[in-house]
């Protein structure tokens, strides 16, 4: 797998780099060229691991991969460069991050050179955009020279902007500009640049409004003193307001904002005070003090706000000893601001507050006071629960966010003997969950006033644990009212941190003595343990409907979704859809399996509830991307309530199961979803736009082979004998769904495999059986190759089981055979597909007379070993899904010195590379074939991927085409026409002597040693092998023998008929000794 | 071009925290419509500002004109409003004209993100109140001149998505106000962890995503490419780029992540008490992305100082089965307002009610009050997804990020995609 190389290096510049990169390989002993091409080969990468192995991998290649990558950028117009765009992009972004200093350089220098030599606009802007993440302060003359250029302008002004180091240059070109320039004024504000305010200073008098503007910007944060003066009489102060905050504590800044306190705009006076505390720290203090009895909230806001940073520790008491002679209002904000900065030794002085007639003020300070926290605000807080009133409920919200304990405080409150107050106490002390309360409140529940009766009874939820449930139950079972339902709670929560059965341990017992069972069913809701849905469903049964039904919803156990389906089934419209409403959700958060979920939706739909539930039904399914689950949303598309979520779970799942967009049924119905997704849209739902336009891309690549095919829609109709899919299918898949009036079979491939009566099915390989729902059940079947899988009712029977012998007896089961269902049942949604026979391959008698031998007969890989994960069996080929740095090649199991190779290979993706090892030494593994071995290269060479514009030639070296031996020798061209076609091929070795012929035609005859004169390596020992076409060093070119393997670089060619002669004098001889056996055996 | 003037303009914004606003209108050059009616302008009538929710006028707020740069919506617009409601409407195609228009009170924002910031910027210098469609900004930088420049003229700006205060809550199935009242309660504990995911309810639009490949077209007639890219930079014109589709493209937005990602995480910085706050870690597992198109995400963490944090689980990532949607120490809530706590519902109906909001955007510029959700917690939870936007482009597995200054912490290349220059004289 030598891959892609479009080198446009010349042999010069190839000798210096081949002392530094080239000559390195990585840890997996690959060139950069195999790097990269391996790269972009991978690109998009799906995850960031991926993606920062690949751009380590490419970023290490230097200015090779990046000189590669530039060369593959065509004209924007004309081409599709998002694949090198993916890697130019994803390198940059790599080597930009911290800890990659080291890969900058080449990087950047390559994207230089590649610039200079870029003239598409489009590819130009990409390639600075690039250059400016990586840029160093020599790119200075590059971006400047650009400000002229209107369509790189704003990629220059970027660069300008940002690049760190050249603050000396900007600033001589702005202070040699020939005319004022906003852009440049921008750069300026952008790099606060210290040198050039004489510049800007005489650029504010421009009578262009955006230079003005520019300046007056950029001078308001490079400005100094000598810029004030200039700035304050503009009409705009915000640039002038700017700099004198950043002159710091200046006597032109105090002067200024003495003028400044005097406006009569507030919000410039308050810039003007915290311009002047912060400027003149001596006298601070003084002026906050003054600013507190100013009329302006605002203002007294800003000097509280600012004083700490200003003023001397001291400001606190300061501002409280003033704090009597303050207005209302500014004591309100005196107090709010001790709060916020927990100033505990004030809390005197807060409290105190409390008691004010001023209703703002007094609210203020018991907020303040709970902020502020400690002993002495809990005993101001709690004595107002006493008064009763909005005091009260003030108090008791800012006591729930106490800042501290308050648990003894509560405790004695409960003592208080204040009704309102042993209310209270009794809220808090069930928040903070006071367990040592419990007493006291169980106490209270007796007490003659009826609202701390009820507060404590309410108390007790959040008091009481485990260990009191006995005394509820026992309270429970003897209460009255509105009691009743308190004390349930409390139970519960009681016994809630217990796991399922630990609840239920508890609450059993109580049961059978207890005269109201009822009492205890929302517990056993709660529990939701089996044994208790099965109390509960009892409870059901016994005539408690209501009770045990409101029970059943709150269960979040999925044990009990048949049930709620059961009383669904038999109850009125209105209670179906509560009931079904729960279901669904129960259904979508403990189903995994899809085929399930949809045996559970589609029989929740087969209840006819109303449309919100049909609505909620519809949506759920496109979570399970199904062949019965689209089609069940297909049958909603034309009904006008549904019609638009059918359409959009449709195509969900679509989206979801590429194996679904195939077939001229589906298509029409992906088909029917874009009107239905037009009317959205011109409603003004956005989101419908882009389903049509995921509909379309889906019809634009729609395989219109294969499919499934109806046996019977939606509509049930009746079995009375039997019913079969045509012929005698071998390879097949079909969802049914039927409700059998008695016992009947299944026969697949002629075998009966399933037998059912009405209340259960058997699949008779193995006896496993699944229970059959009243009413409509699911089957789906397919049979592949050797393999069977099997779901009844969404349950798996059979998960890809090999099936050999046909069951209950020795005999080999047959590969077709007659699929037959048989018996007295309904059935609808009959869909089925026949897959294609498997293809397998056998030896043509020439070539068995010859002594081959077949490596690969389409269904196993039992003769090779190494990556038998990323290279699969499938549909009689092997189809490589290998990503290189997975699992790595696929070996034969034997070794080969001299043999013949023959194969057949179909490039299933664009520009796909793939190659045939041999020779790379005996058992050997890992090893980059084409230097220690030979690599046959397979290469779909004709991609434009390879074309390498601008530089006018072949981005490929012929050496690298197909049916090369990988630079050594160039074979004749091929041209493979269009991709996904298959190609016969044969690699001939013997001795030094490799022949390749493709589709029939020898394009490689060749003698290895003749060809590199002898010279696999160096003659001085050097890393650049004048002799070989590639100038590598080929250590392993010679080697006598080895496994012959697939090199896979990518996704997407596959290989079949696969099979080889040993010509090795050992195997020729064996094959003689055979041959004359067999003759003396006749 | 920027003013950077965030330091000082925090003195002003001292106001804020003692939830007292001057009553006084600052700027002097709003037009004092008649009676107490207030009228607006909407800039971008093609998809949400054409939808039945915006394109509105009543007696409250009356709408006097629009701006489009695509002849087609503005004259359909024209018609709309003529039907609809009797209006008159002045037509615009340069939104400036839009701004400048004395009769405009308000200035309603509706076009592709990448524009948001000039319009509500030169719209606060004059002197209109500005109501934003979501994303508040495109990038981290342009939230900060928008935070500024309603300060500075003491505009009322309200950014367009409620889940703070009204409407059910995706998949928590009420509205958030019992779900703040719970986490206030301190009866979950803290730290929390908050999971938005299809597993909790939610879903993320990934549909929404870029081609990486577009092939030059013909600008129509009808459309004014030039305008309608305003400050992004040039690229030829394709379709795809513009109406609707805008979103896959990260010149103008990034895809169903900052599409949706203010309906889903401004609720939790509320309900978190961190309107004021950033986190200081992103962590994101992404696809590799295109220069220019924007792509899927799988996953992203932010954490915050305190250690809460927030998992945005995305394609193909998913828990599976129940995945809590808050978890805290001593409980958890599910879906569905699920919650390990017993009768959980009666203790929060117990509990205070929060801070009232002020929700009426009208009446709120009628008393110069900030609205629910304003400029400035906008701007905090737009930063959550600019944020995390910028490590996926970046490709980046973690990024920290420090709140005092609002820049990542030893990335240069990071910090580049805080402030982006503007093409064309545009600035903001």
């Amino acid at each position: 797998m030598k891959k892609i190389f479009i080198s446009i290096l010349l042999l010069s510049l190839m000798l210096l780099i081949c002392d530094g990169i080239m000559a390195q390989t990585d840890s997996r002993n690959r060139k950069p060229e195999t790097v990269v091409a391996d790269g972009i080969a991978q690109l998009p990468a799906a995850t960031s691991k991926t993606y920062n192995r690949i751009m380590k991998e490419m970023a290490e290649t230097g200015e090779t991969g990046i000189n590669l990558l530039a060369s593959m950028l065509r004209p924007a117009s004309e081409a599709d460069n998002s694949k090198p765009e993916y890697a130019i992009n994803g390198i940059v972004n790599y080597v930009s991050a911290s800890g990659q200093e080291s890969l900058r350089k080449p990087i950047h220098d390559a994207l230089v050179k590649a610039f200079a030599d870029c003239s598409d606009n489009p590819n130009r802007y990409f390639i600075l955009s690039q250059i400016t993440k990586l840029a160093t302060p020599s790119d200075f003359p590059l971006y400047a020279g650009l400000l002229g250029d209107s369509y790189l302008r704003v990629g220059a002004l970027e660069g300008l902007a940002q690049i760190k180091g050249i603050d000396d240059k900007v600033s001589m070109m702005i202070n040699n500009a020939p005319a004022p320039d906003a852009d440049l004024a921008y750069l300026a504000y952008f790099r606060k640049l210290k040198d050039v305010e004489p510049q800007l200073l005489k650029w504010i008098g421009s009578k262009d409004s955006d230079v003005k503007e520019a300046a007056l910007n950029a001078l308001s944060v490079c400005g100094t003193e000598a810029s004030v003066k200039a700035l304050s009489a503009e009409v705009n102060r915000d640039p002038y307001l700017q700099l004198l905050n950043n002159l710091g504590q200046s006597r032109t800044v105090v002067s200024e904002s003495k003028k400044l306190i005097k406006d009569k705009n507030q919000s410039i006076r308050c810039a003007g005070l915290r311009l002047l505390l912060k400027s003149d720290p001596k006298n601070a203090t003084k002026n906050v003090i003054t600013a507190l009895s100013d009329n302006n909230a605002e203002y007294r806001h800003t000097a509280l706000l600012n004083s700490l940073g200003s003023c001397g520790e001291n400001i606190v008491e300061e501002v409280a000893n003033k704090y009597n002679k303050l207005s209302p209002a500014s004591k309100t904000d005196v107090i709010r601001w001790l709060g916020n900065i927990h100033a505990t030794d004030q809390i005197g002085l807060v409290c105190g507050a409390i008691d004010s007639e001023d209703p703002v003020l007094s609210q203020a300070a018991v907020e303040a006071a709970s902020k502020i926290g400690g002993e002495k605000a809990l005993e101001a807080l709690l004595c107002q629960l006493n008064k009763g009133g909005d005091k009260a409920n003030i108090a008791y919200n800012a006591l729930l966010s106490f800042n501290g304990n308050i648990n003894n405080g509560v405790l004695k409150s409960l003592d208080s003997g204040n009704p309102a107050t042993v209310c209270s106490a009794l809220a808090l002390a069930s928040t903070r969950h006071l367990h040592n309360a419990y007493t006291k409140a169980v106490e209270l529940t007796n007490s003659s006033d009826q609202a701390v009766k009820n507060a404590a009874y309410r108390a007790l939820d959040g008091i009481a644990t485990a260990s009191e449930f006995p005394d509820l139950c026992n309270m429970l079972e003897a209460s009255k009212g509105e009691a009743t339902a308190l004390i349930q709670q409390a139970a519960k929560s009681a016994i809630a941190p217990l796991d399922a059965d630990k609840q239920y341990e508890l609450i059993y017992p109580r049961i059978p003595n207890a005269k109201d069972k009822s009492l205890y069913l929302p517990l056993l809701a709660q529990c939701g343990n089996d044994s208790a849905i099965n109390l509960i469903v009892k409870e059901y049964e016994d005539g408690n409907k209501k009770a045990a039904l409101n029970a059943l919803l709150e269960i979040s156990n999925p044990a009990v979704i048949p049930i709620l389906y059961d009383i669904a089934a038999k109850s009125s419209e209105e209670e179906k859809d509560r009931i079904l409403k729960r279901y669904v959700s129960l259904v979508d958060k403990s189903t995994q399996e899809g085929l399930h979920a949809y045996f559970l939706y589609s029989r929740a739909l087969d209840l006819n509830p109303g449309a919100d539930i049909k609505k909620l039904i519809i949506n759920s399914l496109s979570k399970y991307p199904t062949l019965p689950a689209a089609m069940l949303a297909a049958s909603w598309i034309n009904d006008p309530t549904t019609g638009f979520y059918a359409a959009s779970t449709f195509t969900d799942i679509l989206n979801g199961n590429a194996y679904l967009r195939r077939g001229d049924s589906m298509k029409k119905i992906s088909e029917s979803t874009i009107p239905v997704f037009q009317a959205q849209k011109d409603k003004g739902n956005a989101d419908a736009g882009y389903s049509i336009d995921r509909v379309t891309g889906f019809l634009a690549d729609w395989d219109s082979k294969g499919g499934f095919k109806t046996l019977q829609g939606e509509k049930p109709a009746e079995c009375n004998n039997s019913i079969s899919l045509p012929g005698k299918p071998e390879n097949f898949e079909l969802y049914l769904e039927f409700k059998p009036y008695g016992e009947g079979w299944a026969t697949l491939r002629g075998m009966d495999l399933i037998k059912w009566n009405i209340h259960e099915a058997i699949f008779l390989h193995g006896d496993n059986k699944v229970p059959l729902a009243e009413g409509w059940n699911t089957l789906h079947v397919r049979m592949q190759d050797d393999r069977v899988t099997i779901d009844i009712d969404g349950i798996p029977v059979s998960q890809n089981e090999m099936l050999n012998t046909i069951p209950g007896t020795d005999k080999k089961a047959p590969v077709s055979g007659d699929v037959k269902f048989n018996g007295k049942f309904e059935y609808r949604n009959f869909y089925y597909e026949i897959l294609p026979s498997t293809p397998t391959y056998t030896l043509s008698d020439e070539e068995k007379e010859q002594g081959f031998e077949l490596l690969f007969d389409g269904r196993s890989l039992e003769n090779f070993h190494g990556n038998t994960t990323a290279y699969i069996p499938q549909d009689g080929t092997i189809y490589v899904t290998a990503q290189y740095g997975g699992q790595g090649n696929l070996y034969t199991k034997k070794n080969y010195s001299d043999f013949i190779f023959r194969f057949e290979f179909f490039f299933d993706v664009p520009a796909v590379n793939n190659g045939i090892g041999i020779r790379t030494g005996k058992d050997v593994t890992g090893v980059d074939a084409a230097y220690e071995g030979m690599e046959i290269q397979i290469l779909d060479h004709d991609d434009p991927v390879y074309q390498g514009y601008p530089y006018g030639y072949t981005g490929l070296h012929p050496y690298q085409n197909h049916g090369s031996v990988y630079g050594i020798f160039e074979p004749e061209h091929i041209d493979f026409g269009p991709i996904k076609q298959w190609h016969t091929e044969e690699i001939k070795a013997v001795g030094d002597h490799i022949t390749v012929t493709v589709d029939g035609k020898v394009v490689t005859d060749v003698n290895i040693r003749d060809a590199v004169k002898g010279h696999n390596v160096a003659p001085d020992g050097s890393q650049v092998n004048p002799y070989t076409l590639d100038h590598q060093n080929h250590p392993g070119l010679f080697n006598k023998e080895g496994y012959i393997s697939f090199c896979g670089h990518g996704a997407g060619v596959k290989f079949r008929n696969v099979r080889v002669l040993d010509l090795s004098k050992e195997a020729q001889d064996n094959r003689k000794k055979s041959i004359k056996t067999k003759k003396v055996k006749k | 071009m920027d003013i950077g003037r965030r330091t000082f303009i925090k003195s002003l914004g001292a106001i804020g925290l003692f939830s007292i606003v001057p009553s006084k209108v600052l700027g002097g050059t709003r037009h004092v419509a008649p009676s107490d009616q207030l009228t607006k302008g909407i800039i971008g009538v093609g998809g949400i500002g054409r939808s039945s929710y915006h394109f509105t006028s009543d007696d409250s707020c009356r709408l006097v004109s629009v701006c489009d740069v695509d002849r087609k919506h503005l004259d359909s617009a024209v018609r709309a409003a003529k039907d609809k409601f009797g209006e008159n409407v002045t037509p615009y195609t340069d939104f400036r004209d839009l701004i400048n228009d004395p009769n405009v009170d308000v200035v309603h924002i509706a076009t592709p993100p990448h524009w948001h910031g000039i319009m509500a910027v030169e719209a606060a210098k004059a002197g209109k109140d500005v109501w934003c469609e979501k994303p508040m900004t495109r990038t981290i930088g342009e939230g900060k001149r928008v935070v500024e420049a309603m300060e500075r003229y003491n505009r009322v700006f309200r950014l367009n998505t409620w889940f703070r205060f009204k409407d059910t809550f995706y998949g928590l199935g009420t509205e958030v106000k019992p779900l703040k009242k719970l986490i206030d309660s301190g009866l979950l504990g803290w730290p929390l962890k908050f999971t938005v995911s299809g597993a909790t309810g939610f879903a993320w639009k990934f549909f929404w995503v870029g081609k990486d490949h577009l092939t030059p077209e013909p600008v129509p007639e009808y459309f004014d490419y030039d305008m309608w890219l305003g400050p992004a930079p040039y690229k030829p014109y394709n379709a795809h780029r513009t109406h609707q589709t805008f979103r896959g493209y990260w010149d103008y937005d990034g895809g169903g992540l900052t599409d949706m990602g203010q309906h889903y995480l401004d609720p939790i910085q509320y309900l978190l008490g961190k309107d004021n706050e950033f986190p200081v870690k992103i962590e994101v597992e992404a696809p590799q992305q295109h220069s220019d198109a924007v792509g899927i995400w799988r996953k992203i963490r932010y954490t915050y100082a305190d250690g809460c944090e927030i998992i945005l689980e995305g394609e193909g990532y998913e828990s599976k089965g129940k995945v809590p949607y808050i978890e805290g120490p001593n409980g958890k809530v599910f879906q569905g307002f699920e919650c390990t706590i017993p009768d959980v519902m009666n203790k929060i109906a117990e509990l205070p009610d929060p801070e009232p909001q002020r929700t009426d955007f009208i009446d709120c510029i009628h008393n110069r009050q900030k609205f629910a959700l304003n400029e400035v917690n906008g701007h905090h939870s737009c930063t959550l997804v600019n944020q995390a936007a910028v490590a996926i482009r970046l490709g980046r597995t973690e990024l920290a990020f420090d709140p005092a200054t609002q820049l990542f912490i030893g990335d240069d290349a990071a910090n580049a995609l805080i402030n982006q220059p503007m093409r064309g004289g545009w600035k903001i």
